[in-house]
């Protein structure tokens, strides 16, 4: 029985009802047969209604499923900083200007767009800042759709090394990443193609490994390639969950093998000669030759529930390797017409994080970065000269204190004191001065060996608002 | 610079100290809502001062509303992924505690006058992944299968999927509803209709004898049945917390695992835990 019969057999006795009883007056059954007639036909009517609507309905909800793929998110990171001193070097967001010593800045400012199905993904991310538009993310992935373990991604992405390389910057407890992370891995992001390995729940013990291994160029999210070096980059890893006391132990091992491509014939390296620790002209350099730029890496994360108070985590990485560079910077990226400076690197951080209920969180972390292990603080500034141990060889450590509010879900407020150190470098108070130096290069190479003599003032708080969405 | 610092730590703190509260909040499966509002009211009737507000939006909505901090439980019909597991311990540096609060059985429900009386594990499967799309290929009257699904935010559509369809896709036309009661009330009016969901829920439809495979007995989801495993669809009803439990919090998850609070599960229409 369709709608419209329903709707007259129930209205029928009302109608009658209506009437006062029932009635031989052919009139009253006219005008009875009337109104059924009328009521059937809006019946009909609701019924041609709902079945437009079930229609629209199917049709908006293929749009939304459609829709329902893409995923918008983002968030906004607005802070304040004081600096102990006017022009202070700073890796919380860029060095202060020769003016200022506190400031309001935008750090990051990310959208995320995000398109899934069952087995492909597509990504794109933007960091809108007023200094410039950059991209973050941009890079497509497929999944095999059997296991849906293995994917490949390809475009540009995190560097898999390490732990905190991948750490979202939205998430991460502490204003910034290591000094070391952001001097090796800058912005996080390379170009490149990588495979992914991720146990599922259905893969018994092989659930709690991982393994990330992938080719790169080496230059960054922001540059091109500019040789035929590939950077290699890879991590192994595992999670173990141990549900029962609510512990888990994570860990991985990273390897980052790579070579980069020196454009003179200026190769330095690092040497002792008569007891003094001096760079070196390495011998029998051609142009276009090759230098490792090797990396590797161990992190560990233990995460438990600590009773009443919540969850706490400890976590450590530690990297060491080559990393030939420029003479000012010992970062990623192509060598310049000035050589090739070949260095020993190490960097290390330990970190303690611990939340407080569902609103607060406190993090303690102490990193350090040595961008050339075969230079020890003292060999700094002893002597002066271009092909002596410069400041950019001295290794740097940092404290950093923060707490962090959760407003709500998206809102969050970080207080962040980093007590920034440097490893005490000779006063050269009575440098032997090399002959290739020039007066004005003496008084500043004085001037800052003095400074670095001792730890200085360049601690700095920060005060951040984010909000994600 | 220290005292900056320190003067800016502890006001943000102090003025975090005024947001503390005493509600008990309660979200996540539509499966537990009717249970999670009997414990509730239970709880609160022999409890004047304990206040426990109880919403549903399903386990994947309950679970991230535990990792994103807006719940102090999470009611949830399948068990937390490891990606969500990832999520709360990234947030909380916390696994996250899983507590057992009950037994379901997940039933199959037609329409009071389908003539299908049991169904193996395989035929289910084939009937929601299209590979059977008539009642005739199952024994039926010859009209074509309506599928009644839940939508993928459910613990139900999550647990079905998984262990029923063995990880498979849902047949496209399956038409996907917002709940429990709202698939046991559209097979109540669709006679080619099929739905899954909470045992509890079902009232106006039939529940169709479960069978592990053609030469195994059928078993309708029962009490005994679940208990002694004979059903071959039964899953665990969760509690999700954050962290161990203290305080009021501590003694409402109790309350819920004791006697009393175990014998409301059984009221409701589920079976109890142990």
């Amino acid at each position: 029985m369709n709608l419209n019969a329903w709707t007259a057999l129930f209205a029928l006795p009302a109608v009658v009802l209506a009437q006062g009883g029932p009635s031989t007056d052919s009139a009253k059954v006219d005008t009875l047969t009337a109104k059924v007639a009328h009521l059937e036909e809006k019946a009909s009517n609701i019924e041609a209604a709902m079945k437009s609507g079930e229609e629209a309905f199917a049709e908006v909800k293929t749009t939304v499923d459609k829709l329902a793929k893409i995923k918008v998110g983002g968030y906004v990171q607005a802070q304040w900083q004081f600096a102990d001193s006017l022009n202070q070097a700073s890796v919380d967001g860029g060095n202060f200007t020769a003016t200022s010593q506190e400031r309001i800045m935008i750090r990051r400012a990310r959208l995320k767009t995000t398109y899934t199905t069952a087995t492909s993904r597509y990504v794109l991310e933007f960091d809108a800042l007023p200094s410039g538009l950059s991209v973050k993310d941009a890079n497509v992935q497929i999944t095999e759709p059997w296991l849906k373990a293995f994917s490949a991604t390809a475009g540009i992405m995190d560097r898999p090394f390490g732990f905190e390389v991948g750490y979202s910057s939205s998430a991460i407890e502490v204003p910034e990443r290591t000094r070391g992370s952001q001097i090796l891995m800058p912005g996080e992001k390379d170009l490149g193609a990588m495979i992914e390995f991720a146990g599922t729940d259905k893969m018994g013990f092989l659930e709690h490994f991982n393994a990330k291994f992938g080719g790169f160029t080496g230059m960054g999210s922001g540059a091109v390639e500019n040789d035929n070096e590939k950077d290699y980059v890879g991590r192994v890893g595992f999670a173990l969950p141990f549900y029962d006391i609510n512990l888990a132990v994570d860990g991985g091992f990273s390897a980052y093998i790579g070579k980069v491509t020196d454009t003179t014939t200026k190769v330095s390296e690092t040497k002792t000669v008569n007891d003094t620790v001096t760079w070196v002209a390495k011998s029998g350099t051609k142009r276009w030759d090759t230098y490792d730029r090797n990396l590797m890496g161990v992190d560990a994360q233990i995460y438990y529930d600590l009773p009443v108070i919540g969850g706490i985590s400890l976590r450590g990485e530690y990297w060491w390797g080559n990393w030939p560079s420029v003479v000012g910077n010992t970062g990623l990226g192509s060598l310049d017409g000035n050589g090739a400076y070949l260095r020993e690197v190490a960097s290390w951080y330990v970190m303690v994080v611990q939340n407080v209920g569902t609103k607060n969180q406190f993090a303690v972390r102490y990193d350090v970065f040595d961008p050339n292990t075969k230079v020890d603080g003292k060999d700094i500034g002893k002597y002066l000269g271009t092909n002596k141990p410069n400041l950019n060889d001295a290794a740097q450590a940092a404290w950093v204190l923060a707490w962090n509010f959760f407003w709500d879900d998206a809102v969050r407020f970080t207080v962040a004191y980093d007590i920034n150190l440097n490893e005490e470098t000779n006063s050269a108070a009575n440098p032997n001065i090399a002959a290739t130096s020039t007066p004005a290069q003496i008084a500043s190479a004085k001037k800052n060996f003095t400074k670095w003599s001792k730890d200085f003032d360049n601690n700095q708080v920060t005060v951040r608002m984010q909000v994600k969405f | 610079m220290n005292k900056l610092f320190a003067t800016l730590t502890a006001a943000a703190i102090a003025a975090s100290a005024t947001f503390a509260k005493d509600v008990i909040t309660v979200k996540g499966s539509d499966t537990m809502v009717i249970l999670a509002q009997r414990w509730a009211e239970a709880y609160m009737a022999a409890h004047p001062d304990a206040t426990i507000q109880v919403t549903g939006g399903g386990s994947g909505t309950g679970i991230s509303a535990l990792i994103n901090g807006t719940t102090d439980i999470c009611n949830a019909s399948r068990p937390m992924k490891g990606a969500e597991r990832e999520k709360l311990k990234q947030r909380f540096n916390s696994l996250g505690i899983e507590i057992k609060s009950a037994k379901d059985g997940l039933a199959v429900y037609v329409h009071e006058n389908n003539p299908v009386k049991e169904l193996t594990l395989d035929q289910i499967k084939g009937i929601y992944t299209g590979e059977i799309t008539n009642w005739k290929e199952v024994g039926g009257s010859d009209s074509k299968i309506v599928v009644y699904s839940r939508e993928n935010n459910s613990g139900t559509y999550v647990y079905f999927r998984d262990f029923v369809l063995k990880g498979k896709d849902f047949v496209a036309s399956a038409q996907t509803l917002p709940g429990t009661a709202a698939v046991v009330n559209a097979v109540s009016k669709d006679a080619s209709g099929i739905g899954y969901g909470g045992a509890a829920y079902a009232k106006g439809v039939r529940f169709v004898k479960i069978k592990k495979d053609a030469s195994s007995e059928g078993f309708e989801p029962s009490a005994e049945t679940v208990k002694n495993g004979q059903y071959p669809i039964t899953r665990y009803l969760y509690m999700y917390l954050r962290s161990k439990p203290t305080g009021a919090l501590k003694q409402y998850i109790d309350w819920t695992l004791s006697p009393e609070g175990q014998d409301i599960v059984t009221k409701v229409g589920y079976f109890p835990a142990k």
